[in-house]
């Protein structure tokens, strides 16, 4: 129950984020979208055993989070079941490749300790740059913003229409469970037999709700194929801020800055 | 105004008519109650009338618009549709954003939209709300924002289904002020037969999808056998007495 109250408190505490006030928010939403694009793919084109500049590439994470008081620690609490999945991905690569290229003491570190860290890293990175603009950017900005990007339309309904949807199905799970529990309150979980029926009845019972939502977005005007928030375009800010941000990943992405660091003290 | 004449229709997939040749009219500025037992197709007319049925049969006319696909937008332009379960009208993270919602998909400048959305938190006494989170309003406090959510479209007509269910005394008494105060055309479907004697000057019975009665509110609310042989009891106002 605590599980499911804490999903549905996340999700609104992040819809709650993304229309907040501060500085990123005010960043026009496409500058923002193309500045996560960019990064995402300047961070997947780096080579699988360069763990360094896979590392510098945070270097923009932890300033999006000091500009948009945004905590790392909590972003990644939040998403610790996809960093496990990303774990469980990456652990194949120690074992398949394991040519050692130093030690540390006496462990010896393979090429397969390195991938599977930048994999690991790379991913984290991917996931918290989208997750940052997500918490900065609402919904309808995103989606908004794919429109100007020529998304498709029905792509761009149906992004929307997930993320409305998740808080649907999550009540209803939050209902199903706590009606589950009042009549069965020895059993631990749900019992496998109840399973067959209890979601059935958590997909039927959704899909209706979910109805009723889409029902009530129509009649207030909304139109999947017109549908997107009019919006001035980018100010000054915004591109300020965009080609700040580019000229950080060019560096962070092409210039060895740790090695220049390194290199001074050497 | 509002004009349905013989009008039938039918759910997909059932071979019971919800409705079957009904006709009635109503002029603009009147407050029409919707009573009937449940599954006597009270709903089933409101959703005719805003076009999430289009299937049915006969003419409903809303300002001269017959409601069919093409004239879909500008018709739910003029409604705005009080669902039963605020939950289900309510989406949007904030209240701000919800009110802000409709005025913002009919294209509406930024300065319109905010224009908009104040003056329907203000018109209905909850302009303080505007910055909470929907999750964390109560049941009554939900229920003002859902009208203030159709109201930012600034709608010739307003619809309600079943507004005073889960609503408290103090809460409902608020609604019924707030609705009492709000000006246009305004149906309203309930059981809440004390609501409807409150709030609208004449009430429709309907019973197995047929109008049973159509007329002045006070005489049908005071007839016990019309309303006990159609699945409903006197108010509880008139019980008293």
């Amino acid at each position: 129950m605590n599980k499911i109250d804490n999903a549905i408190k996340t999700v609104h505490h992040m819809d709650y984020q993304a229309n907040h006030n501060g500085y990123l928010n005010t960043i026009h939403p496409l500058v923002k979208l193309l500045i996560t694009i960019i990064y995402i793919i300047l961070l997947t084109s780096i080579d699988k055993y360069n763990l360094v500049t896979t590392l510098a590439m945070s270097i923009y994470l932890i300033l999006v989070s000091m500009i948009g008081d945004l905590s790392i620690k909590n972003a990644l609490k939040s998403l610790k079941v996809v960093l496990l999945l990303l774990l469980i991905l990456g652990i194949a690569n120690p074992i398949l490749d394991r040519t050692v290229i130093t030690y540390i003491g006496i462990v010896p570190i393979t090429t397969g300790i390195i991938s599977m860290f930048t994999l690991l890293l790379k991913g984290i990175f991917a996931i918290l740059a989208s997750y940052f603009l997500i918490l900065t950017t609402s919904i309808e900005e995103i989606c908004y913003a794919l429109k100007m990007i020529h998304m498709p339309n029905i792509l761009i309904t149906v992004v929307m229409l997930i993320y409305r949807y998740i808080i649907v199905f999550l009540k209803e799970v939050q209902r199903i469970w706590v009606a589950y529990q009042m009549r069965a309150p020895k059993q631990k979980g749900v019992h496998y037999k109840a399973w067959g029926s209890l979601i059935g009845g958590l997909m039927l019972r959704s899909i209706d709700r979910a109805q009723v939502v889409y029902e009530s977005m129509e009649l207030r005007g909304f139109d999947p194929d017109t549908f997107f928030i009019k919006k001035e375009k980018a100010d000054k800010k915004s591109w300020i801020y965009f080609c700040l941000m580019l000229i950080l990943f060019i560096i962070l992405r092409f210039v060895p800055i740790f090695e220049i660091i390194g290199g001074i003290f050497i | 105004m509002i004009e349905v004449k013989e009008v039938s229709f039918s759910y997909n997939g059932s071979k019971k008519q919800t409705l079957s040749n009904i006709n009635f009219k109503i002029e603009d500025g009147e407050s029409v109650g919707i009573i009937g037992a449940n599954g006597a197709g009270k709903s089933t007319v409101l959703k005719l009338l805003v076009g999430l049925e289009l299937n049915y049969q006969g003419n409903i006319m809303i300002n001269n618009l017959k409601v069919e696909k093409q004239n879909l937008q500008e018709i739910r332009q003029k409604i705005g549709y009080v669902f039963q379960d605020s939950d289900s009208q309510l989406f949007m993270p904030t209240v701000y954003e919800d009110v802000a919602f409709a005025p913002r998909n009919y294209g509406f400048s930024n300065e319109e939209v905010n224009e908009r959305t104040v003056g329907a938190l203000k018109s209905i006494g909850i302009e303080e709300l505007q910055d909470r989170q929907i999750y964390r309003l109560s049941g009554g406090e939900k229920k003002l924002v859902s009208i203030a959510t159709v109201l930012s479209m600034k709608p010739d007509i307003l619809i309600f289904d079943e507004p005073t269910i889960a609503l408290d005394p103090k809460n409902r008494r608020r609604f019924i002020n707030v609705l009492n105060s709000l000006k246009g055309t305004k149906i309203v479907t309930s059981h809440d037969l004390d609501l409807i004697y409150d709030t609208c000057n004449r009430t429709i019975l309907i019973a197995d999808g047929n109008i049973i009665f159509d007329g002045d509110t006070k005489t049908i609310l005071q007839n016990k056998d019309l309303l006990e042989n159609n699945g409903l009891e006197l108010p509880l106002s008139l019980q008293r007495r």
